[in-house]
């Protein structure tokens, strides 16, 4: 029932116009009535009138007491409060605008954080089973490259022995060319079982996706596209099922098209198409061999009903444990496998720089909050007089609170909606970004769930505002207003949030130019790099790869635009293409020696690079192509050789085959600008000649330009060769950073607001002393104190919560140095740092208070001791 | 209208009109009418304070309202009791029978 009373005052309310109608014409009918009653006695007709209106007495004091008995006064009262409002706003736009932006800012930063919070930690998977799908991974204590995946018999032992998982699916990422109507391209294709899909619970927006047939051998070979490719290559075209293509030299036909949901298993390249395990001429070769070692792809699970992570787990560690006394060789100490929540996984490397974020932008909102009621009270100082009229002229002090909460409100829907636009504008961007933490990132939307927190971070943070001044009104009246030291009071936390921001913020930047500038052992910026990957049907032999590779070379390098190029599996900061091998030399023939990185490179990689070669020379295109020579890295010469190892031999194969150092080159910082380099031996490209490889070439500045000549030199070699993956150096460096530079450009830009909105705090609360205090200083400068003095003691003044705050701030900053993690760019604040930051506040503030105490000094005595 | 007439005690007014209603449905002048007709003219109720309350009692979904034509053929609001009303009236005659129950004897035996 109270439900349908409220209801029908809004409607009622809603309705004021139909209201004041009937009631006008109810009470007229009244005296009509009563009128007709009086003729009907004998009176006449307007003497009747006259006295039927004077027995029903005020009509507006009747229509006045309906209204409240209808609800209307409160409405007309509230609409009233917000005209005054904004009349107030009008008067004084400068605050009412500071107010509102700061609010924008504020809610914005601290919406648009969620946004990605609520995509990436909180929200269930867009996959039906994502809450139940797991990893298996394998690893091997001090190895630095993780998860080993799976090799196929591991596959066949798990899918069979793991009884609470209900099915395990395998996965795996390769390059393809496709070839459509001659044209080729090259595609990541994912690699996976026919149940995949399936298991995972990703439903197909077009077409089918895998059945278990396409998995029978010899089955026809069909292709499933992912949402990003129909769009981008498919042209979206809504009849591609069918579509026929060729790929590895067979014809593929298209068969389904996915949804645009962010990809899974987690790969730095987003996969284009894909491929049932049977089709993949790799997975075919790999699935011949029993070798336990070739550890090739990765496998998935789901969890069985009413079964638990744990119990995958335990089982996991006893079959690992089995399998380990079975095969000892293909299971050495230190080997582990493990169960990992898909959901976790995807979230893991974003989860601490998130929160980290998360945690500061509510800082920041707070900061925002307490200013913000800082600035309400100011707002109300001059003010004063008009607000002790109005309670003298008999306005209930409920009157009053109602007003300032309805001006706080107004402020508040104004910043919040700003906010909002805030966040929706810096959604793109926010996603690029958090797309190198998480997958997930593709799931940041503006949805009901971030409105609704934009909109209650808006209600809480309107009435911690507004609730200050009105506290302050309805407690001490109108009176002394900004006399109470709680304004002051209010900027300590203020400065301590600000100097925590700003302490972490110029540590990460330290940090990261740092990083920015740090030698990686690779100097050249300007090296255009593609990857190259040979059909393995047309270059089946090492010598027709050999000579495609000793083609192109010859080509660009006799080419005046280009004049050198390399070739190598990889190049620094690129993901893949290492192998690893266990290196002896001639004095230990140590068999548990550590693995060392082995790298190809042609002749002109090192120059291409900007290596340097310490001892020694590099690779000659002189080198017979069966020559044993190799390079080494400095780590490997200090480590391995104490010396100079030139001429001297080393083992890759257990002592069977030797190999000759003929130089020793600098060490490279390969996976990471943080990461330390690791001891490498290179082997001559042209000996090995993979199928996939990657082409480097100087450019000079304009890659543009050359690009096109490339292109052109492998169209005459090979008109069926595709380039793909073509950056610069200087872009894969640059990326290498962006997450770090991305992050400390976050904090840096919550530090700033934190600081400008902490001086404009400060600064006002010196204002608001001054103006309070212009009579006393009147009076103290006609006694002859010299202005300078004055404004200083005023300054100071609102010096003491700047100095409070700082040290407030030292134990928050002491405390934030645990957050330290290595997933994140957060670095600790040192002393150094943290100095920095008490000297900028200082200064800040110190510039923010004079500013505000011009006006103590400029203050006309005569004029100050006329003011009232 | 000097009168001395007795001033309605603070609610009583809102008793009184539901109970009229309780005989039928009414206009606003029929009840100022009817109540002083049925109380000798010792219920004189100010006027001007009658719709407030017809008002206050609609708001609580006692009474409804609906415009009709009067007997003279005047369009005129009439309000009618709810089941609520009903319920209302009820309550609070039983509670103002105990009350002058107790007031009376009170005078009678003090």
């Amino acid at each position: 029932m109270p439900d349908v009373l409220w209801l029908r005052r809004l409607v009622g309310s809603l309705r004021t116009r139909a209201f004041e109608r009937e009631m006008s014409a109810e009470i007229a009918a009244h005296i009509e009535f009563e009128a007709d009653a009086l003729v009907a006695r004998g009176w006449a007709v307007a003497d009747a009138r006259s006295e039927a209106r004077r027995r029903f007495g005020s009509v507006a004091q009747a229509e006045d007491l309906c209204r409240d008995s209808w609800g209307i006064r409160a409405i007309a009262a509230v609409q009233q409060d917000l005209r005054h409002a904004a009349r107030v706003f009008v008067k004084n736009p400068g605050s009412a605008i500071l107010i509102m932006l700061t609010l924008a800012i504020g809610i914005g930063m601290t919406t648009a954080i969620f946004s990605a919070v609520h995509a990436v930690l909180l929200q269930r998977l867009p996959y039906v089973n994502g809450e139940s799908l797991v990893e298996i991974q394998q690893r091997k204590a001090g190895m630095a490259s993780g998860n080993l995946g799976v090799s196929l018999p591991e596959l066949d032992d798990y899918r069979r022995q793991l009884s609470s998982l209900d099915s395990v699916v395998e996965y795996h990422q390769m390059w393809f060319n496709l070839i459509e109507e001659a044209h080729a391209s090259r595609v990541m294709t994912g690699v996976v079982s026919s149940a995949f899909f399936d298991v995972v619970g990703i439903a197909p927006v077009l077409g089918r996706t895998f059945r278990p047939d396409d998995e029978e051998p010899g089955a026809e070979p069909v292709l499933v596209v992912s949402h990003s490719y129909w769009q981008r290559a498919l042209g979206a075209d809504p009849r591609v099922v069918g579509r026929a293509v060729e790929m590895n030299d067979r014809v593929h036909h298209i068969v389904g098209v996915l949804p645009p949901v962010p990809q899974f298993p987690e790969d730095t390249e987003q996969n284009d198409v894909y491929m049932p395990v049977t089709a993949c001429p790799f997975h075919a070769r790999a699935a011949e061999t029993s070798d336990r070692t070739m550890r090739i792809v990765s496998a998935v699970g789901r969890i069985r009903a009413g079964r638990t992570l744990a119990d995958v787990q335990d089982e996991l560690t006893a079959l690992s444990r089995a399998l380990a006394r079975s095969f000892p060789d293909a299971y050495p100490a230190g080997f582990a496998a493990s169960a990992s929540s898909v959901r976790e996984q995807l979230a893991a490397r974003a989860r601490a720089t998130l929160t980290a974020l998360m945690l500061a932008s509510c800082c920041v909102l707070l900061l925002v909050c307490a200013n913000v009621g800082n600035l309400m009270l100011s707002r109300l100082v001059p003010r004063e007089h008009e607000l002790k009229m109005r309670a003298a002229l008999g306005a209930s002090s409920s009157r009053l609170v109602r007003q300032l909460l309805i001006e706080a409100a107004a402020l508040g829907a104004v910043g919040g909606a700003l906010g909002l636009a805030i966040a929706a504008l810096g959604k793109g961007l926010l996603t690029s970004y958090v797309l190198r933490l998480t997958p997930r990132a593709t799931e940041i939307a503006i949805d009901r769930t971030v409105v609704l927190f934009a909109a209650g971070a808006t209600i809480l943070t309107a009435l911690g505002f507004g609730l200050l001044p009105a506290w302050r009104v309805a407690r001490a009246g109108v009176v002394s207003l900004g006399r109470h030291p709680t304004s002051r009071f209010l900027l300590v936390p203020q400065v301590a949030i600000s100097f925590v921001l700003l302490g972490m913020s110029l540590q990460m930047t330290r940090h990261l130019m740092a990083v920015v500038t740090s030698d990686a052992g690779f100097t050249s910026g300007h090296v255009l790099t593609a990857q190259l990957d040979l059909d393995w049907t047309r270059y089946s032999t090492d010598e027709t790869r050999r000579q495609f590779f000793r083609d192109l070379l010859a080509r660009l390098e006799s080419m005046p635009e280009t004049r050198s190029a390399a070739l190598s599996l990889t190049f620094p900061l690129n993901d893949g293409g290492v192998w690893r091998a266990r290196l002896l030399t001639e004095d230990d023939a140590d068999s548990e020696a550590p693995q060392v990185d082995l790298r190809l490179a042609s002749p002109g990689y090192f120059a291409a690079v900007g290596m340097t070669v310490l001892r020694g020379r590099a690779f000659a295109t002189t080198d017979p192509a069966d020559s044993r020579v190799v390079l080494v890295n400095q780590s490997v010469a200090l480590r391995r050789f104490r010396g100079d190892p030139v001429g001297r031999q080393l083992s890759l194969d257990a002592g069977r085959s030797w190999k000759t150092i003929i130089g020793v080159v600098n060490d490279v910082r390969q996976y990471g600008l943080e990461t330390a380099p690791v001891e490498e031996v290179y082997l001559p490209f042209s000996r090995y000649a993979p199928l996939s490889a990657t082409l480097l070439v100087p450019t000079g500045k304009d890659p543009e330009t050359v690009l096109p000549i490339i292109e052109h030199t492998i169209r005459t070699l090979d008109p069926r060769q595709p380039l793909s993956r073509i950056r610069t150096l200087a872009d894969v460096r640059a990326s290498n950073v962006a997450p770090v530079r991305m992050t400390t450009t976050l904090v840096i830009s919550l530090a700033a607001i934190a600081l400008f909105i902490s001086a404009a705090g400060v600064a006002g609360a010196v204002w608001v002393s001054v103006n309070q205090r212009v009579r006393e200083i009147g009076i103290r400068i006609a006694l002859g104190e010299s202005p300078a003095l004055v404004a200083f003691r005023a300054a100071r003044s609102g010096y003491g919560p700047v100095a409070l705050g700082l040290a407030a701030g030292v134990p928050f900053a002491l405390a934030a140095n645990r957050f330290d993690d290595a997933a994140s760019a957060f670095q600790p604040v040192g002393p150094g740092t943290m100095f920095l930051a008490v000297a900028a506040i200082s200064t800040v503030a110190a510039v923010a208070c004079f500013a505000a105490a011009r006006r103590a000094a400029s203050i006309n005595p005569i004029a100050a001791l006329r003011v009232e | 209208m000097a009168t001395s007439k007795n001033e309605l005690l603070q609610g009583t007014l809102d008793l009184l009109i539901l109970r009229t209603l309780a005989s039928g449905d009414m206009h606003g002048w029929g009840i100022s009418q009817r109540l002083q007709q049925i109380s000798n003219d010792v219920l004189q109720v100010n006027q001007g304070s009658l719709y407030p309350a017809l008002y206050r009692l609609e708001q609580r979904s006692w009474v409804a309202s609906s415009w009709g034509d009067s007997e003279n053929n005047r369009r005129a609001k009439f309000y009618s009791l709810t089941k609520a009303g009903r319920k209302q009236l009820a309550e609070e005659t039983a509670s103002w029978e105990r009350m002058s129950a107790a007031v009376a004897r009170v005078l009678s035996h003090a």
